[in-house]
This record gives C-alpha cells, sequence and structure tokens, in this order.
C-alpha cells in the first residue's frame, strides 16, 4: 500500500468519524478528475459545476456509509454518474461544427485548426449517444478504466458494459463517417 | 442452371461472411481496447486478415479513439473547491453525517449489554429468595390466630 493510500485510508476514517477538515481534504484531491469526468458528461460548465457541488454534499451525507469495498474515487465517480442521470439538464441543441468554432480559431494555423475542428466535432458526437453510452465510453478512454471497474461504478454487469461499449463506437463510427469522408478526421 | 447453381453459391458465401463480420464486429471494441480473451484474439486476427472492411471499422475505432484523447481535459474553475467546502460547512450546521460505532465498540457495548442483562437476572433471583425468607420469618414472628393459620396452610400448599 502506498504513502497515498495510505493517507487516504487514514482521511476516510476521520471523515467517517465526522471530521468535516478530513473531508475537505478529499474535496481538494478528488474535485478536478471528478469536475472533469462531469463535464465530459453533461458537455456544459455550469451543469457539471452544480452535479459536482452535489456530488460533495452526498458524499458527506453518505460518507459513513461508505463500506471500502471499492476505492473511494470509484464510490464517488458513482454518486456523481447517478446525480447526472438523473439530473434534468436543459437539452441544449448540438451545435453546428460551423457555429462552434470561435472567430479565433478561425485565424490559428491550418494544422492546429483543424485539429480544433476535430476535437469539436467529437466532442458534439459524444452528445449524441446515451448518457448510458456516453458515460462507459468516458470511463474507458478518458478515465481509462477496466471493463470490470467501470461495471462497478455503473452497478452493471461487464457483459452489459462491453455491449454498451460497441454500440458506442459503432454509433459514434456512424456519425463520424461523413467528416471522415470529407477527410476531416 | 450451372449459373444459377453459381449464383446461389455466391449468395450463401455472401450471407456467410456477412454473418462473420456481424460475430466479429462485437468482438472489435474489446479487440481495440486489449481486454479480450487469447482465443476470441486469434479469431479476430484471423478474421481481420480477410477482411478488408473489418480492418478499416477498426481502423476507425482506433482513430475516433485518438481524436478523443487529444481532447484536453476541462480546467477546474479555481473557485470550485472553495464553492465545494463552503457548501459543506453549511450542510455540516444541518446535518451532522452518522456516527458508526467501530467493531471495537461495537463489541463492547455488546459485551456491556449482557452483563447488564446477566446482572439483572442475578439481582432479581436474590431478591425474590430474600423475599421469601422474609415471609417465612414473618409468619414465625406472627401471633397464633385463626387467621394467620388460614395464611400459613396456604402457603404450605403452594
Amino acid at each position: 500500500m502506498t504513502e497515498q493510500q495510505v493517507n487516504e485510508q487514514d482521511l476516510l476514517r476521520q471523515a467517517k468519524a465526522g471530521n468535516l477538515s478530513a473531508f475537505e481534504s478529499l474535496v481538494v484531491k478528488h474535485s478536478p478528475g471528478l469536475y472533469s469526468f462531469i463535464y465530459r458528461l453533461v458537455n456544459n460548465q455550469t451543469d457539471a459545476e452544480e452535479l459536482t457541488q452535489q456530488t460533495w454534499v452526498k458524499a458527506w451525507q453518505n460518507i459513513s456509509r461508505f463500506q471500502e469495498r471499492s476505492s473511494f474515487k470509484t464510490w464517488l465517480f458513482r454518486i456523481g454518474i447517478n446525480l447526472t442521470l438523473n439530473y434534468k439538464t436543459r437539452r441544449r441543441p448540438v451545435e453546428k461544427l460551423a457555429e462552434s468554432m470561435t472567430i479565433e480559431s478561425k485565424h490559428l494555423p491550418e494544422e492546429e485548426y483543424l485539429r480544433k475542428r476535430r476535437q469539436e466535432l467529437v466532442r458534439c458526437v459524444l452528445q449524441e449517444l446515451t448518457a448510458e453510452q456516453r458515460t462507459a465510453l468516458i470511463l474507458s478512454v478518458y478515465e481509462q478504466l477496466s471493463y470490470k471497474e467501470i461495471a462497478q461504478i455503473m452497478g452493471k454487469s461487464v457483459r452489459a458494459v462491453d455491449s454498451l461499449l460497441v454500440r458506442a463506437k459503432a454509433k459514434l463510427h456512424e456519425l463520424l463517417l461523413p467528416a471522415k469522408k470529407r477527410g476531416l478526421i | 442452371m450451372k449459373k444459377l447453381r453459381s449464383k446461389g453459391g455466391a449468395l450463401v458465401s455472401n450471407i456467410a461472411k456477412m454473418k462473420a463480420c456481424k460475430r466479429i464486429k462485437l468482438l472489435l471494441s474489446a479487440y481495440a481496447d486489449g481486454v479480450i480473451s487469447t482465443r476470441e484474439k486469434g479469431r479476430v486476427e484471423k478474421h481481420l486478415a480477410q477482411c478488408p472492411e473489418c480492418a478499416r471499422l477498426l481502423q476507425d475505432l482506433t482513430d475516433i479513439k485518438e481524436v478523443m484523447l487529444t481532447i484536453p481535459a476541462p480546467e477546474t474553475p479555481p473557485y470550485l473547491v472553495t464553492r465545494i467546502q463552503a457548501q459543506l460547512r453549511q450542510e455540516q450546521k444541518k446535518f451532522k453525517p452518522r456516527q458508526v460505532l467501530t467493531p471495537v465498540w461495537q463489541l463492547l457495548g455488546a459485551i456491556l449489554v449482557i452483563f447488564a442483562i446477566g446482572l439483572g437476572i442475578m439481582l432479581g433471583s436474590a431478591l425474590a429468595r430474600t423475599n421469601g425468607i422474609y415471609t417465612e420469618i414473618s409468619f414465625l414472628n406472627a401471633e397464633p390466630s385463626l387467621d394467620n393459620l388460614f395464611v400459613i396452610e396456604n402457603a404450605g400448599q403452594q
């Protein structure tokens, strides 16, 4: 067990005993990861901030129930996912690629401009997946979790996660095909 | 007739190929993520060597993943942690997380309860015995009368 893990376990024990300062140390440590994960799920800063905040409040209220069968991060992300899936985000229309590109980015060198275009395109297309497909894909690609870990976080079987990822990738491929034909990807 | 038979053969072979592709496409995601069994990996690789369409799909999946990975992680707003901490302090005022006893304290609590129950039983039976002695003494000290005799007789029957 690393020193960091020991430290986290110690903080958890104190937080469970009602020590808010110890819990706040966990907030400092895990907030960037949690925020960026939720941001990628909802693709909106205001919603991501709100959901990150709600996740921490819920975690604090239930910290005594955390039985340490999984890592704290897994438990925290699970709360975040549940809140995000239940959160009635104002459905924003997917930005058209041309609109999403700022004037500033149009003055970038060609290679950089194309890279940004590709990124914007993928970001928009990701929002076309179902919430569960997007969650599984983000956990797999960005958090680099194994299928087993994703299953644990999402409360699903490994087989169900595999199936979600197959469908997510197939849909992404289908949606990005026109861009691929135009040589954008 | 020969032409028809060859057309039929081609159709059957096309259907078989489509079925094989469908099966392999289900494994391609896990293959691209490197979470596939050795046996299935062999099957996928054998198929990919013969099927340019599936090989292209695998390349597309890899490209999509690469583009996804170039998207930088969103920056955490600088005030977010402070806001969370402030909200948690507010929460603490109205709500304290449920305190859970450690197993050692739970065990000690259980021992204490058992001890208290045992003590109660012992004290109860001791008191009952003492009461019995007092009853016998009061009978012995009582003035002989018909009423007392009746009570003593009843006590003897009990």
